[in-house]
């Protein structure tokens, strides 16, 4: 068995290849040839440049595959053009479509978002057969659907065996990025009022979002949408677990819809000025008093069992504060649990 | 070779160089000269002489620096006694970055050396920046920076040849701060004023180098609230001088009516070293009539100003009266500034709006940088930048029995303390002679052997929260190269932090420690034995790594008395005591559990110190982040022009942004907001906004969703 994984020195990318090699699949890593690839170093992969833009760049990359694990994809909020990121989505995933059409591969295991299915302003989880209708869907959120709808289609058309993974927010180690969904707790350890906001998540590990790409690659059903979360949680508990676990006090505030609105709308501003990034968009206050809570039943039928949020949060935080991401004066306020330190132990 | 101490002021000579004669006459300049010689065993011709002249001229002929007619009759007067080995050097300093012809031979030669004198006697002019060593390896050196010219260490006698002038910041800038020149950066605002304290260094380096001879050239003087800035010549035909850098400048501030310790340079050199015991004045000892120093309004101003290096060194750049005929700006832009700048406040001394403006604008843009430096102290640390220090005590004047009752000063307060109960953070602790004596402990879930593999002891208290910098300085080991006795400067940022907002200066405690090694624990001990800004009374206590079961144990116990800024002492919390112990209970709590976090980082291989370091390379030449004047301005410009672009339409400004050439090569480009984009922006946040606090209002509405 060969697979191809697009996005491959990316975040979820590759932890994808390493749940797969952990399989004894071999694996065929594409990346960007912009793309710095350190994260790959020591694997036993084959490192193939290409771009899911530039159609002719994939033939060669999905040469002798079985399966396409397309992970590839702009994970951004705060973008203005709606349209563009619907562009790139949507190019992207049918150019992975078609090329493996032709290279003779028969599944697409395509990396969504939990976010196409909706979310909630109650207290209550969504699942893959959600409603969607009426939802005010934010620009990023928007180009996931788009990019679904439109793979669904090509898929169709050209007779391939597509299979989507729903990742909830997304945590871990070896983030390259960092992603918006690791930033989201270096920002609340960088706040020096250590804020939270209404609304909830669903925290779920990287390793068990990448365990599921194998899952539902291996016995998944052909079309079929694979919510792969964790616990859901609000915010408020989200924040206070990570204040737990790095012995700060917090948080202190909580952000509701106007004053979210008008920091990130100040820090927009700031980073206008600057030109630095904002710790938070006026598209992430938008996410404010939305539950993104969600269920994973149809994916635990094929045997996913991830570890709680509280542990892949203390998997995050045991890396993040070893890593250059954490300025050093935010480590050294920083009075680690005994949990992280166990963590460390099994490292 | 200093056995008499003796400074001597001549006045009213007929010419200067009769005047020198009769000063180094007087001094017995030639006697102590030719005793070194011999004591030397070597011939005239085999001494090597440094002159270190002052070289700070934005102008000919200026009244700021030393004359150099007056440095070629010392060459002459040299030679005449066959002393022929004679340098004279000066090193590079901030101006070379915005001025020209500030190479130390093209200034020299601009200014009137001669290469020869009128004698026919030729001479060296060095570049201090340059041919620089470090003597550590074969002396000790306790410089930070250890690098100095050879031609300064390896020189037989050194003569500080400095200037009479005022200085807007430390009142005068006589001898002792003309030596800020034997040091070679260039970016002298940064590495001297900032990273490195000028006073502690120029102290140290009198003990490293010792100056033999100072002479002051105040011929010509220059006077005035501005000192070196502007020009105002005073002749006040005088000449100083004296075999101790110390009592001649503390003669020639007496001449000037000042108190000599108004100088931060002087001052530390009179706490560190003190006036010779024994020393003998001759000549004139009465003041300059009508001599003008620095009002203490400008002086304060200015010291508030230059607190950040880069305030320091762009109002010198643009504040400085430069004649640029000789000293042309390097960019256009700095000329400008400068131009408009000088006409504004070159009359501070005669016109009271000027005097005024100049005040506050100094006070205006020290509060910036003081506001600037609150918020990095509270939120923001790692970009204050943190400083190197000297010692700044002599570890030697304390035996080795001193060192080692350390612990016996400790332990009973450690008993003490270990019987009190814990408060409501479970910290124990407790007043004792108006001191705090505290106790924090804590269990790491690390390995003991792991931890103090790499969390060396000997570094226990250079560890501890917010130190922005320090030394410290091994003084004996063990047979396994283990430190046993060491002495320790440690800088802090103000505690608690938000101090800073009253005032709060940052703690700069000298001590000296013991440390112990046992089978399962490590314990290092300090005691406090100086406060170079008095900002604590008590800094002692002992930190102790012990093998536990579940990982190692730390333990800190510490005795302190911090001084309080002035509000902190008129408002007495002694008269609210449960306040009081909260905010004391907070702070302690606060301080030990971030130190414990350090002890954590260092395990983790990170940096356990707050705070940026300046490189030590930083402004030297091809260094592509220095902030240069104008480069500065650009941003600010930058600032303002990315702020008109988010709202100036496009159709109006007429520009647009390039994106890229396509194959075609054709040219892309992205307009800028039209009208429309503009309004509708506008719309959207407007509607964005009333959205937000309508689900807000529903929210409170008891639609705890907040569900439209």
């Amino acid at each position: 068995m060969k697979a191809v994984v697009t996005g491959a020195n990316g975040f979820i990318g590759h932890h994808v290849v390493r749940a797969l090699l952990r399989e004894g699949i071999t694996v065929r890593a594409m990346v960007r040839p912009s793309s710095q690839i350190h994260h790959l170093d020591g694997l036993p992969v084959d490192i193939v440049r290409g771009d899911i833009l530039q159609p002719d760049t994939l033939a060669s990359c999905f040469a002798d595959c079985d399966w396409c694990f397309h992970v590839a994809g702009v994970f951004k909020y705060g973008e203005k053009d709606t349209q563009s990121l619907i562009n790139q989505a949507c190019t992207g995933v049918e150019n992975v479509i078609r090329a493996a059409r032709k290279a003779g591969i028969k599944r697409v295991i395509l990396t969504s978002s939990s976010v196409v299915l909706g979310t909630a302003r109650q207290k209550r989880p969504v699942d893959e057969k959600a409603s969607r209708a009426g939802q005010d869907f934010l620009p990023y959120e928007a180009s996931k659907r788009q990019q679904l709808e439109w793979a669904r289609r090509v898929a169709d058309q050209q007779q391939i065996d597509l299979r989507v993974v729903g990742p909830a927010l997304t945590i871990g180690p070896e983030d390259p990025g960092p992603t918006e969904s690791n930033r989201m707790i270096l920002s609340y350890l960088k706040d020096p009022w250590k804020s939270t906001w209404l609304g909830g998540c669903n925290l779920v590990r990287v390793a068990d979002v990448a365990r599921a790409h194998v899952l539902v690659a291996e016995h998944g059903e052909p079309g079929q949408f694979y919510l792969a979360g964790s616990d859901n949680l609000e915010w408020r508990e989200v924040h206070q677990m990570i204040s737990e676990l790095c012995g700060i006090p917090g948080p202190h505030f909580t952000a509701w819809h106007t004053s979210s609105y008008l920091a990130s709308l100040t820090q927009e501003m700031w980073g206008a000025l600057t030109g630095k990034k904002p710790l938070a968009t006026r598209e992430q206050a938008k996410m404010v008093g939305r539950y993104y809570w969600y269920e994973s039943s149809r994916l635990i039928n094929l045997g996913y069992q991830p570890v709680s949020s509280r542990e892949a949060l203390v998997t995050t935080l045991e890396w993040l504060v070893r890593s250059p991401h954490l300025p050093d004066s935010i480590r050294s306020s920083l009075n680690l649990s005994a949990a992280i330190y166990e963590k460390r132990k099994h490292l | 070779m200093k056995e008499n101490p003796t400074a001597v002021v001549i006045s009213n000579a007929p010419t200067p160089e009769g005047g020198l004669e009769d000063l180094l006459n007087q001094l017995a300049f030639w006697e102590q000269l030719d005793a070194f010689r011999q004591k030397a065993d070597k011939a005239p011709a085999d001494v090597r002489v440094f002159i270190k002249p002052d070289m700070e001229f934005y102008e000919l002929d200026s009244p700021t620096g030393t004359d150099p007619g007056l440095v070629e009759h010392l060459i002459d007067l040299l030679a005449e006694r066959k002393y022929i080995n004679v340098l004279i050097g000066d090193s590079l300093d901030d101006a070379d970055h915005w001025l020209e012809n500030r190479d130390i031979l093209i200034l020299a030669d601009l200014v009137g050396y001669q290469f020869t004198t009128k004698k026919g006697n030729d001479y060296e002019i060095v570049n201090l920046s340059e041919n620089l060593i470090d003597p550590s390896a074969e002396k000790e050196w306790t410089l930070p920076d250890r690098r100095l010219s050879a031609d300064w260490l390896e020189a037989d006698i050194r003569i500080n040849f400095a200037k009479n002038k005022t200085h807007e910041e430390y009142g005068y800038a006589l001898g002792l701060y003309n030596l800020i020149g034997v040091f070679p950066k260039r970016a002298k605002s940064y590495h001297y004023f900032h990273r490195l304290s000028a006073p502690s260094l120029i102290t140290e380096l009198l003990s490293l180098t010792p100056v033999h001879f100072t002479l002051i050239d105040a011929w010509t003087s220059n006077h005035g609230s501005q000192g070196i800035r502007h020009r105002k010549v005073y002749d006040t035909r005088t000449l100083i001088g004296s075999n101790d850098a110390v009592l001649a400048d503390w003669v020639a501030a007496l001449k000037m009516g000042a108190d000599p310790s108004i100088s931060p340079v002087n001052n530390h050199a009179l706490k560190q070293r003190g006036l010779p015991a024994h020393y003998q004045l001759r000549g004139d000892l009465v003041p300059y009539e009508q001599w003008q120093l620095p009002a203490t309004h400008v002086r304060n101003s200015v010291a508030h100003r230059n607190q950040h290096p880069t305030l320091r060194h762009i109002t010198e750049m643009w504040l400085q009266q430069v004649d640029t005929d000789f000293f042309p700006f390097k960019r256009v832009a700095d000329a400008k500034v400068n131009q408009l700048t000088t006409s504004l406040f070159n009359q501070i001394d005669e016109q009271p709006f000027s005097y005024w403006g100049y005040v506050g604008l100094n006070y205006f843009l020290g509060n910036l940088h003081q506001l600037l430096e609150s918020w990095r102290t509270l939120y923001d640390k790692d970009r204050i930048f943190r400083r190197e220090t000297v010692l700044g005590f002599d570890p030697a004047t304390f035996r080795r029995a001193d060192f080692d009752a350390i612990p016996g000063y400790i332990e009973p307060l450690a008993q003490i303390v270990r019987f009190t109960p814990p408060d409501r953070n479970g910290l124990k602790w407790r007043y004792i002679d108006e001191s705090v004596l505290f106790e924090y402990r804590k269990i790491l879930p690390i390995p003991y052997e792991a931890f103090i593999d790499r969390v060396p002891i000997a570094e226990a208290v250079f560890m501890m929260y917010d130190n922005i910098g320090g030394k410290r300085q091994p003084i004996r080991y063990d047979r396994r190269k283990r430190i046993l006795h060491q002495a320790e400067r440690d800088l802090y940022l103000p505690q608690p932090n938000w101090m800073v907002f009253f005032g709060g200066k940052p703690i700069d405690v000298g001590k000296i420690e013991t440390i112990r090694y046992g089978k399962d624990s490590q314990e290092i001990f300090w005691r406090m034995v100086e406060s170079a800004n008095q900002s604590a009374r008590y800094d002692d206590g002992m930190v102790r790594f012990g093998r536990h079961d579940q990982g190692t144990e730390i333990v800190i116990v510490a005795r302190q008395h911090f001084e309080l800024p002035l509000f902190w002492k008129v408002v007495n919390m002694d008269f609210f005591p449960q306040v009081k112990d909260a905010l004391v209970s907070d702070a302690y709590v606060q301080f030990f559990s971030r130190t414990m976090a350090q002890y954590e980082a260092a395990y983790e291989g990170r940096s356990p110190y707050v705070g940026s370091d300046i490189k030590p390379d930083y402004g030297e030449s091809g260094d592509p982040d220095f902030p240069m004047g104008a480069e500065q301005m650009r941003k600010l410009l930058g600032l303002f022009a990315r702020a008109m672009q988010l709202i100036q339409p496009a159709e109006n400004s007429g520009k647009q942004g390039f994106v890229r050439t396509d194959e075609a090569g054709y040219h892309h480009f992205k307009s800028g907001q039209t009208d429309q984009e503009l309004t509708h922006s506008a719309r959207e946040i407007i509607r964005d906004f009333y959205r937000a606090m309508r689900k807000d209002w529903a929210y409170l509405s008891n639609d705890q969703s907040g569900q439209q």
